[in-house]
């Protein structure tokens, strides 16, 4: 083939689109034999090195998002319902953790095997469960599992069993990372199973051991001790993120005091597990202001 | 929301956050938006070439990426799925309009070495709207925004010998366009812009050369 040179061939053979192929060879004899080819190889080969060069001056251009963009692209998105409604299914979800809240015994049986399973599934990794849930009515702490991470450091303020009745109230002493409290949620989700496979899998989970770690209330948590602050906060986690409390650990969160809260149900979706970790400043305002986790489980 | 840059960085990666979003997350999008925006714009903005149309099109990609989260099926990385619902949202709006370049070449001496890049940059952001729509998208991912071809492949849903098939012509075409190569088709008679993917620029009438299709194996 002589003659006329087909430019986007020779393109496509300088851009390395040909190799491997047969129009690869065939146009390398071309280039090699042919003046015509060996003249317009050589000069698409430097302008090809001229136009990288203009683009590579373009390409150090910054192009930042420009605020006024950003203002429009917030504004639409914000506009924007959440895929899975927010509110549970089952308001009743609510009342265990709300002030004042009363739960009828439906409900309550179900969060008390959930809550069982959290403890097991706890023993289980380790982690510590140092005291099951306030009895439903008032009655003293069902340690259902106590191993050496620490005994039963209750916040001074769970005596308000109303608004602590099933949820399993822990102090770990655990610094949290996102993996933990990912590995914390899949024991309660294997645990939930009620399997013995899934009990075995739960042990491979590679929660670290916190030996030596303390059991009180961080000091800066102190304020969500107390039942209304505590409520308040539950109150502006659930309007977000719905479905009912059934752990609270005032721990840490990667060096930083936070409340550890496991919600069932989220979304309005039983199966729905969550885990939200907040700063001392949960609740106040209305909001949960202080976040500093929150992810799905399972 | 998107533009919380003084939040607490939230620890999750993409993947996690796109789930969490598909579950109700109502802060989870916002998060993925945040981190990669700006990237997202530079595409935009570079593929399209009017900033008022990039806007345009980045919105209404990631009000679709918003909706359609769920078919995000994590086999790819959350990025390439965005790049990929942007680019062809810039594209669809290019071809709705006909690819016509809304950006006039300036006149530029170009035997006059620029003094300042930004001119440069400036001729060159106008030569790449002189582009066939997917040569510019794929010159604008490989060449502009640096992703490998494989990545850019992905983005575009294209063999990677395509993709080099469309820098490579792209670059030659601009070659033209920038004053590197002198126009083998002075008469004007290569493929317009827009039509068809590679455009000739051998210009030949009687046969003697083809227009090429797309290489790529």
């Amino acid at each position: 083939m002589t003659g006329e040179v087909d430019l986007d061939r020779l393109a496509d053979y300088v851009g390395g689109a040909l190799d491997g192929t047969p129009d690869q060879a065939a146009l390398a004899r071309l280039i090699a034999t042919d003046p015509l080819w060996t003249r317009a190889h050589a000069d698409l080969v430097a302008a090809d090195a001229g136009v990288r060069a203009d683009l590579a001056v373009l390409a150090a251009q910054p192009e930042p998002l420009p605020s006024d963009v950003v203002a429009r692209l917030s504004a639409a998105l914000d506009a924007e319902p959440p895929l899975t409604a927010p509110a549970p299914a089952d308001p009743r979800a609510h009342l265990s953790v709300l002030p004042g809240g009363r739960a009828t015994s439906s409900p309550v049986r179900r969060r008390w095997r959930a809550v069982a399973g959290v403890a097991a599934a706890a023993a289980v990794l380790g982690l510590g469960a140092a005291t099951l849930a306030q009895g439903l009515r008032g009655g003293g702490p069902t340690t259902m599992a106590s191993n050496s991470a620490g005994r039963a450091a209750t916040p001074s303020s769970a005596g308000s069993a109303a608004s602590l009745a099933a949820i399993d109230v822990r102090t770990s002493g655990f610094d949290y990372t996102p993996g933990m409290l990912t590995a914390l949620g899949a024991s309660v989700s294997a645990r939930s199973s009620g399997s013995a496979k899934t009990e075995s899998r739960a042990n491979t989970l590679s929660v670290p051991e916190a030996a030596g770690r303390p059991t009180l209330v961080p000091e800066a948590l102190r304020r969500l001790t107390d039942p209304d602050a505590r409520a308040a906060c539950l109150q502006s986690v659930l309007a977000r993120y719905g479905g009912t409390a059934i752990l609270l650990d005032y721990a840490r969160y990667e060096g930083s005091p936070a409340l550890v809260v496991l919600l069932a149900g989220a979304g309005g979706a039983p199966a729905q597990k969550w885990v939200v970790a907040v700063g001392p400043n949960c609740g106040t305002g209305g909001a949960i202001t202080d976040q500093l986790y929150s992810g799905s489980v399972g | 929301m998107v533009d919380g840059g003084t939040e607490r960085r939230d620890p999750r990666d993409d993947a996690a956050l796109m789930h969490a979003h598909t579950a109700g997350d109502p802060d989870a999008f916002a998060e993925v938006v945040r981190r990669h925006r700006d990237r997202l714009w530079a595409v935009a903005l570079r593929t399209i070439g009017d900033r008022d149309e990039a806007a345009d099109a980045l919105q209404d990609a990631l009000l679709s990426a918003y909706r359609t989260a769920d078919r995000f099926r994590g086999d790819a990385a959350v990025t390439t799925w965005l790049h990929r619902i942007v680019v062809n949202a810039c594209l669809d709006r290019m071809r709705r309009r006909h690819a016509r370049p809304t950006v006039p070449l300036p006149e530029v001496d170009r035997t006059v070495a620029p003094s300042v890049d930004r001119d440069t940059a400036l001729v060159v952001h106008a030569a790449l709207g002189q582009l066939p729509p997917d040569q510019r998208a794929a010159l604008v991912l490989v060449d502009l925004q640096g992703y490998p071809v494989a990545d850019a492949a992905r983005v575009l849903g294209v063999a990677e010998g395509t993709v080099k098939s469309r820098c490579a012509r792209g670059r030659a075409r601009l070659a033209v366009l920038l004053g590197h190569l002198r126009d083998p088709d002075p008469a004007g008679e290569r493929n317009p812009v827009g039509q068809g993917d590679v455009p000739s620029r051998t210009g030949n009438a009687s046969g003697a050369t083809r227009v090429g299709k797309e290489g790529g194996k």
